[in-house]
């Protein structure tokens, strides 16, 4: 970013190339399986080149990057009113709804290492969308707190408060398919 | 601590860009880049206009004369009472001028000369009674 911001125009296609499967993974992970990552992943780095005078490197780029591209995730959802077709329903405390009853007979099927991810998705859509970025910041990015709270506007103790209680969601939601796959 | 939840959030596949992606920014920058300049372009077009419009009116609402300021009093149209007041602006000025020679001229005396200080006297003199 430096070199780009210092008049390497070449600079900022090695930062596209470096970081376009990064953005992907983070919006598709924040944003669900069916939400239209392409354009807000292009958009965000429209923004990283428009910021070229203003960026300050007082931490990583990848901070940088995910600020813009979060706030663009956060526009877009609530611009669109999509965050109902984005994420499995929550109840009005935005407590995360339980996934589908292991020991139901149909449609359900034991999990196995192909359809644990399908599973793992679906609990990182039912968590509260604060929960969820952190877990995914921290899980997938290796922010720390720090870096995470920056990104959402949020202090260190809460991130912390927030990996807890997503933690804490993450595995009763899917504990029953843990538990089945023992029973297997 | 690496537990099962951790191992299960592994599973999560992460999601590769298409491999244009980089092109697409590319395209993407270009036509943006574009289309300020066309706004530029179009934003300038209508200053121009406006000040051509604001150029024409102005010269037709003015009726292709020339500036208020500059017209020749002599070539206009005036009315007696026009031309009876700048006759006696111009008897006027030719009245307070006199009196200011005079007064110019006395001064001078009556600081020189202290026995001329009836100078009043001599500029204006007294209509003697009885005379017309």
């Amino acid at each position: 970013m430096l070199a780009f911001q210092a008049g390497d125009e070449s600079a900022f296609d090695s930062l596209v190339k470096e970081y376009q499967n990064a953005a992907f993974a983070m919006l598709r992970r924040i944003l669900g399986p069916h939400a239209m990552v392409e354009d807000l992943a292009q958009e965000a780095f429209i923004r990283v080149y428009r910021a070229k005078s203003r960026y300050r490197p007082a931490g990583k780029f990848t901070t940088f990057l995910y600020r813009i591209t979060y706030n663009l995730a956060l526009n877009r959802v609530r611009d669109d009113g999509r965050h109902r077709l984005l994420s499995l329903p929550q109840s009005p405390e935005g407590e995360p709804m339980p996934l589908p009853d292991p020991k139901a007979e149909k449609p359900w099927k034991a999990p196995n290492r192909a359809n644990w991810a399908d599973h793992v998705a679906q609990a990182l859509q039912a968590l509260p969308r604060n929960q969820r970025s952190a877990l995914v910041f921290q899980h997938y990015d290796g922010l720390d707190l720090v870096e995470i709270g920056h990104i959402l506007d949020v202090p260190p103790p809460a991130v912390k408060s927030l990996l807890h209680r997503a933690r804490e969601n993450m595995r009763a939601l899917l504990q029953p398919l843990k538990d089945a796959e023992q029973d297997e | 601590m690496n537990d099962w939840l951790d191992t299960a959030l592994d599973e999560l596949p992460g999601e590769a860009a298409p491999s244009d992606f980089a092109d697409q920014v590319h395209v993407a920058l270009a036509a943006e880049g574009q289309s300020i300049l066309r706004g530029f372009g179009f934003r300038r077009l209508g200053q121009v206009a406006a000040a051509i419009f604001l150029l024409v009116g102005g010269y037709w609402l003015g009726q292709g004369q020339s500036w208020q300021a500059t017209r020749d009093v002599s070539q206009a149209k005036l009315t007696a009472m026009e031309l009876s007041e700048i006759a006696a602006l111009y008897e006027n000025r030719e009245i307070l001028e006199s009196w200011e020679l005079l007064e110019n001229s006395s001064l001078s005396a009556s600081s020189s000369d202290g026995a001329a200080a009836t100078w009043m006297l001599e500029a204006f003199p007294l209509k003697e009674e009885g005379s017309q």
